[in-house]
């Protein structure tokens, strides 16, 4: 006599059938046609493709600016989160709020508008100038942009964790004799790890395939600032679909690897 | 280790929430914080263990001020009401944290720490659960590993805050009976804090009874309860009863503080039967007097002559037993 309490969301069968149906319209089969489109070509060809030293630049560009903003967001969002979550202050709210901006703002505009100001003689980067350095037109102000735009995943992730922690279990460790930095180290990186890795490998994967605010700040000149999804726009421009699918492939693939390493990172720190 | 606590006052923005306390607790005892929730018995609690800064006031451990002590340099044990383990540790690592956390030169080696933390495992008798995570036990055994937590570093007092308030009724009694015992084995100096007068009764040697900020009375369980210093202290420490003397006046009395009677006798007043509820190894009869709206309970052993086939209704008489003028506030 054991009744099984049905579900919230009905039919295991219905539900499982709209996931692979919704999965495979919008993701496996525009994904596998890339396969299929890259798969004519020889690997000869493909080595080809790959190897050119103009695509290697792109590639190490694009994958190293994106790992810089994630770090960085990793750490400029952990701070954030900690603000927002510990301390309450007068205009709290509003910046909690604004957090979610550079989601909603086209990322054209944030480009545009971070272009304005951070190039050689613009708001901030005159000071840069008088420095003897540039940030609009070069690497950094190409991690900048996606930093921008990257921000709000590391927070949104940490907050909820973060807010979750009670403020006893700090105290309990501060009675046993653990400095603040001890607790931190001990306590509240092994309880915030696994949602941080999750914001950083959004923030990466995201800073990875950014196109739109990176253009205007990139400069975008070949071998130097130039990022692989404005190349594959480059190919495409040129009827080279060969080109611009193969490097679709690439970037995938690179992308689809060093995600599955970090879920697995995320897995061995999740203990049950 | 003795606990001193002089002129101790504490505000939250306007709210005084300590006001001039002292206290002496002796080496060894383990004394009881009771008052109702907002007395400040747990703020009292924190600023013993350093948690919390005094506006005014010191805490001195066995003669040595401490008031200037960071949390970690005092040396208390802390037992929090919701555990506060750390959850991505297994019960082994929660009760190592303390150890492994002193300094290098200080640090004992992970074969001491781990003989350490099966000897405390073996005494709150959960050593079977040392590769479990928090949230695979139970809320008493939470608790258990939170004392074994808390006792690894040899702290010289420990503090236990509302400690037994999330468990459930069994499990509360249970674990405050040993708490009690275990305290006899180790005769550490402890404070624990509750809202629960059966509770500081049963474990505590010494009761603090506080109220809006003031302590209201310190003394023995028997004392508290036989000799309350107010009204206040009356009314907390169990159920009572008012019975109006006219012109104001009134006697308080316990419900069990009652002789009854199914015949009128002398001194005696008549009331009537409004209610009566077995309870175990006593009864509860509830009672309304003529002249005045506030019922009366009392309470008899199951046996009691007066009940034998009483109903609702009846007429019962009855006399508190504390007749005494002295008595009368």
């Amino acid at each position: 006599m054991s009744r099984r309490i049905s579900p919230v969301i009905p039919g295991f069968g219905l539900t499982l059938g709209y996931t692979l149906v919704y999965l495979s319209l919008l993701v496996l089969i525009p994904l596998g046609a890339m396969f299929v489109h890259a798969a004519q070509l020889s690997w000869d060809q493909i080595w080809n493709i790959v190897s050119a030293p103009r695509v290697v630049a792109a590639l190490k560009l694009s994958f190293s600016t994106a790992l810089c903003a994630a770090v960085l967001n990793g750490v400029i969002g952990t701070l954030l989160a900690w603000v927002l979550v510990r301390y309450t202050f007068p205009g709290r709210r509003l910046i909690d709020a604004m957090i979610d901006l550079p989601f909603a703002l086209p990322t054209a505009v944030a480009g545009i508008a971070l272009t304005a100001l951070y190039a050689p003689a613009g708001l901030v980067g005159q000071f840069a100038t008088a420095l003897g350095f540039k940030i609009a037109y070069t690497p950094l102000g190409i991690t900048l942009a996606l930093t921008f735009v990257t921000l709000p995943f590391v927070v949104r992730t940490i907050q909820p964790v973060l807010a979750d922690i009670p403020r006893e279990v700090e105290e309990a460790a501060a009675c046993l004799g653990a400095k603040p930095f001890q607790i931190f180290r001990h306590v509240l990186v092994p309880a915030l790890l696994p949602a941080w890795l999750t914001g950083f490998a959004l923030a990466f994967a995201r800073g990875v395939g950014e196109y739109g605010s990176v253009i205007f700040i990139a400069g975008n000149m070949p071998m130097k600032t130039e990022i692989l999804p404005l190349l594959i726009m480059v190919k495409l421009d040129q009827y080279d679909y060969h080109g611009a699918t193969t490097i679709g492939v690439l970037m995938l693939v690179v992308s689809f690897i060093l995600l599955l390493l970090i879920n697995l990172l995320q897995r061995r720190i999740e203990r049950p | 280790m003795s606990i001193e606590i002089r002129n101790v006052t504490k505000h939250f923005g306007a709210f005084r929430a300590l006001n001039d306390i002292n206290l002496d607790i002796r080496s060894g005892e383990l004394v009881a914080l009771l008052g109702p929730s907002g007395c400040g018995k747990t703020s009292l609690l924190r600023i013993i263990a350093g948690l919390e800064t005094p506006d005014t006031g010191n805490i001195v451990f066995h003669g040595e001020d401490v008031s200037q002590h960071d949390v970690r340099d005092r040396n208390v044990g802390f037992v929090f009401q919701h555990y506060a383990l750390f959850r991505h540790m297994t019960v082994f690592d929660n009760v190592a944290f303390g150890l492994r956390m002193k300094p290098k030169g200080e640090r004992p080696s992970e074969q001491q720490i781990a003989e350490r933390v099966h000897e405390l495992l073996n005494m709150v008798q959960l050593d079977w659960l040392a590769d479990r995570y928090p949230e695979q036990l139970s809320g008493g055994q939470r608790q258990r590993i939170a004392l074994a937590r808390a006792l690894a570093v040899r702290p010289k007092v420990l503090l236990l805050d509302e400690p037994f308030g999330a468990l459930d009724a069994k499990v509360r009694k249970e674990l405050r009976r040993w708490l009690a015992r275990l305290h006899e084995e180790i005769n550490l100096t402890s404070v624990f804090v509750t809202h629960d007068q059966e509770e500081a009764m049963e474990v505590a040697d010494r009761i603090v009874v506080m109220n809006k900020g003031v302590i209201e009375q310190i003394g023995a369980p028997g004392e508290v309860y036989e000799k309350p210093a107010s009204d206040f202290v009356y009314h907390f420490l169990g159920d009572s009863n008012r019975l109006h003397l006219g012109e104001d006046r009134h006697l308080l009395f316990r419900p069990h503080e009652v002789s009854l009677s199914r015949l009128a006798m002398e001194e005696h007043r008549a009331a009537q039967v409004r209610d009566i509820r077995p309870l175990g190894a006593i009864t509860r009869v509830t009672l309304k007097v003529d002249d005045q709206e506030e019922l009366i309970e009392a309470e008899v052993v199951k046996d009691h002559d007066s009940l034998t086939g009483l109903s609702r209704g009846e007429t019962l008489f009855f006399k508190p037993k504390v007749w005494d003028p002295q008595a009368t506030r």
